[in-house]
């Protein structure tokens, strides 16, 4: 089990995160749910060990992961928010890199690739390097990447944008089938639909504190509201929407 | 009514957009010249350019104060010499003929040298030289004209090229035109530097408009590695000129004063300027019909390569606007990296780590132009060091022979070391941070492999031409020995960090590597081959001390700015023609 215990982060007089908690079990996809500013890019990157935390710490199975944060990381599979990769590289010359640097074996690693790339509908491209993927694409490659070495954690940043349809309807299904493998997946989204289908748990943050965290179902019963949207917009305290868009035309005609 | 003052409203607006589109483009190409993506500090990058144009400035300077006391003497001699009639009038007039030799040698001088700069400032900013798909994606939705845009951006190459040639050019021409006309009067002193000025800066158009054609033509015709791989071929080139240029005129003095013969010098550039020269200055031999000619050509050579140059960046233009809807990217067999890379996995068969490292910087180098940039100058300042050897060689020609794939190897690598320091898009560096270990044993291993399978094919083959197998294992030796020394200085996967401007302290540090340019040619061929296989093995348990200093983490500043890169950055000047 995945443990956040008391997280605080700052970045010089800026709080980004203030005593975040929450637990993360195999088998279970969490969502992890905010606007932006709610520190949930800190959070995913305390998590995947890229950042440090001003206290707190991250616990697995008990221990503290952050303290032997190679091990840790070796456990881990990141699709971070933005496709940002070496343009340079083809497809496959990335998913190499990233699986000698996971130490994947050298002969499992060309055949992974090859079967990711066929069943992620890229494979066609895999002599064109990634500057002329599109968005959708560089995202397929990034989700590849992060479950070459078959890691025991997952976090996913923002991980269907840019995919089309039928690509994100396979990868929401390969999200939750990770989960049934008994494996931890933390799922970071802005698109509630998307987290309303593939999460069992949710934590919101706003303002870098934890406003909700339960499951998607005992929220809505807990605050009688219909959808998770409902709930996000409770918990969050949104502005009237209605009231707001009305004042951005009138801010574009002026 | 309403609607026709609407209209003209419109236009208005619409016109007032265009004036203001230009003003926002021109400053924003003229800036893209001075940018780079891979240095964190304007302020050091501009430093850095300064310390570059002083490096240039300095040696011809030096070549003219060498020079102007001969042509001072001699103009002073005739001057003060009063033959008899018929006595001696051959000799005052074989020394006027000198006089006017070395006033047009010194012309060719600084001409050539002023070609041979901007050439090299222009190369230097290849990329931003035409359009690219960036400029065609992030211009292509604005309501701008095309022709708006074109001509801002020559307006800026314009610009550039002015600057550039006034700030290699004006101090010349100011010396050259007091040093040559004290004896003549003040007529003589604004000819002389105004026609020095016309003509230096009239070659250095010839070149810098050659090169934005090229530029153009190649982003037409070819893809972005072409653009590349010709970028740094020509920085290469140019370097070696600059070098070759300086070392020839400091080691060879007896070619002043030779006479220029329009017969046999009529294709060369520099003499087409020289007689331009003539004709500017109004004298006699301006006068005369080969020298008219020369300069006409040379003035049709600078109008008709302006020409080309515009019409290349049209037709980039429109290329990229086409290319920006339609992207298509194949690294190409020399993208590939095949040799160099299989020699580099014979060092590491079965550590995936260093071989994921030793692919990543064989393959990056292979592919992108701001890593072939030191390496191509490296190797350069090797040649030009070899160049230097056979013109001062005293008899020892096999000698020589033996130490230019060492002096060779040397300098690339330098220059290889150095590309190191060079990010390779910054923002990607994550996926070593969150994907490697942070320390390894098996990153400095990586790097010696890259080292070694980069230099390593190309010097033996050399070295095996020259002087056989024992030579060429020689050669191979002192190879890994250099990459064993350098990976020392390493402490960190290339180009994953942003560049510190003046990190490489060529001013301080300049005495270590020519000691060390000295150590791993001339010194590494006079001893015994056990000594090398010596100092191999101990640099390697020297290495294998160092892992702990080791790390794939970002230092904080560059966490920060991982996202804050960017090249056409249009939105700020958007923003200050919107408020206008």
């Amino acid at each position: 089990m995945l443990a956040i215990d008391r997280l605080t982060r700052h970045y010089g007089a800026l709080v980004a995160i203030q005593d975040v908690s929450f637990e993360a079990r195999p088998g279970e996809v969490l969502g992890l749910l905010g606007p932006n500013g709610s520190g949930k890019s800190t959070t995913v990157k305390i998590l995947t060990g890229l950042l440090r935390p001003t206290s707190g710490a991250v616990r697995l199975d008990g221990a503290d992961a952050l303290a032997d944060l190679q091990h840790y990381k070796s456990m881990i599979g990141y699709v971070p928010e933005e496709p940002h990769l070496y343009s340079y590289l083809t497809g496959p010359e990335y998913l190499r890199l990233v699986g000698r640097l996971r130490g994947v074996p050298e002969r499992a690693l060309d055949d992974k690739i090859d079967r990711f790339l066929q069943l992620l509908d890229i494979y066609d491209d895999r002599y064109q390097t990634l500057s002329s993927y599109s968005k959708g694409m560089r995202q397929k490659v990034l989700i590849a990447a992060a479950v070459l070495h078959n890691p025991r954690i997952v976090i996913l940043d923002e991980a269907f944008s840019g995919l089309d349809v039928s690509a994100a309807r396979v990868l929401k299904t390969f999200v939750r089938a990770i989960a049934d493998d008994g494996k931890i997946v933390v799922f970071s989204s802005h698109v509630l639909e998307v987290v309303e289908q593939v999460c069992s748990r949710v934590v919101i943050l706003k303002d870098g504190r934890i406003v909700g965290h339960d499951s998607v179902a005992r929220l809505r019963a807990t605050l009688q509201l219909p959808t998770l949207d409902a709930v996000f917009a409770s918990l969050v305290k949104e502005d009237d929407v209605d009231s707001r868009s009305r004042r951005l035309i009138e801010a574009m005609r002026a | 009514m309403i609607a026709r003052l609407k209209a003209s409203r419109d236009r208005y607006v619409g016109r007032a957009f265009q004036a203001t589109g230009f003003g926002v483009l021109f400053r924003t190409f003229f800036a893209q010249l001075f940018t780079s993506e891979t240095v964190t500090s304007d302020v050091q990058l501009r430093q850095a350019m300064m310390w570059v144009l002083a490096f240039i400035l300095t040696p011809c300077l030096l070549i003219l104060i060498q020079v102007f006391p001969l042509f001072q003497l001699l103009v002073i001699r005739i001057g003060r010499i009063h033959p008899p009639p018929g006595v001696i009038v051959r000799a005052t007039a074989v020394r006027n003929l000198m006089a006017e030799d070395m006033l047009e040698w010194a012309i060719q001088v600084l001409v050539g040298y002023s070609m041979v700069t901007v050439g090299l400032v222009a190369v230097f900013v290849w990329d931003a030289l035409s359009f690219d798909r960036r400029d065609a994606m992030v211009l292509g939705p604005m309501p701008l004209r095309g022709s708006t845009i074109i001509t801002s951006k020559l307006a800026a190459l314009t610009a550039f090229l002015l600057g550039s040639s006034a700030a290699v050019n004006l101090l010349n021409a100011v010396v050259f035109g007091l040093e040559t006309s004290d004896q003549f009067g003040a007529r003589a002193l604004v000819l002389h530097f105004v026609g020095c000025l016309v003509v230096t800066c009239a070659g250095a158009t010839l070149v810098f408009g050659a090169i934005v054609m090229i530029r153009g033509t190649i982003a037409v015709i070819g893809g972005p590695r072409l653009a590349a791989a010709a970028g740094s071929l020509l920085q290469f080139a140019f370097v070696v000129a600059l070098l070759a240029f300086v070392i020839g005129l400091f080691a060879s003095p007896t070619r002043r004063g030779r006479l220029v013969i329009p017969t046999l010098t009529s294709w060369s550039p520099t003499t087409w300027f020289v007689a331009w020269f003539e004709v500017l200055r109004g004298s006699d031999r301006g006068s005369w019909p080969e020298f008219v000619a020369l300069a006409r050509r040379g003035m049709g050579a600078v109008a008709m390569v302006v020409g080309g140059a515009v019409l290349a960046s049209i037709a980039a233009f429109q290329r990229q606007m086409q290319l920006a809807l339609t992207p298509s990217a194949s690294p190409g067999p020399l993208g590939r990296a095949r040799v160099s890379r299989a020699v580099a996995t014979l060092f590491v068969p079965r550590d995936h780590i260093a071989r994921a490292t030793s692919d990543f910087i064989l393959t990056t180098i292979a592919r992108s132009r701001a890593q072939q940039a030191p390496i191509a100058i490296g190797a350069a300042v090797g040649l030009a060091l070899v160049v230097l050897g056979f013109v001062r060689e005293r008899g020892e020609i096999a000698a020589m022979l033996l130490v230019v794939p060492l002096l060779l190897a040397y300098w690339t690598a330098i220059g290889l070391r150095a590309s190191f320091f060079v990010p390779s898009e910054l923002a990607a560096s994550w996926t070593f941070h969150a994907n490697a270990p942070d320390r390894s044993l098996s990153y400095r291993r990586g790097i010696r492999a890259s080292i070694f399978g980069f230099l390593a094919p190309g010097a033996a083959l050399v070295a095996l031409a020259i002087g056989g197998a024992g030579h060429a294992v020689r050669v191979a030796l002192v190879v890994v020995a250099l990459a064993n020394l350098l990976v020392l200085t390493i402490d960190f996967v290339p180009f994953t960090r942003a560049y510190e401007p003046g990190h490489a302290k060529l001013k301080t540090r300049w005495p270590l590597y020519a000691f060390g340019s000295y150590a791993f040619s001339y010194g590494a061929l006079k001893i015994p081959i056990l000594y090398v296989v010596l100092g191999v093995l101990a640099l390697e348990l020297i290495g294998r001390r160092t892992p702990s200093r080791w790390s794939t983490a970002p230092r904080e500043e560059d966490f920060n700015s991982l996202s804050a890169v960017t090249v056409l950055d249009l939105t700020g000047g958007a923003r200050a023609a919107l408020t206008r």
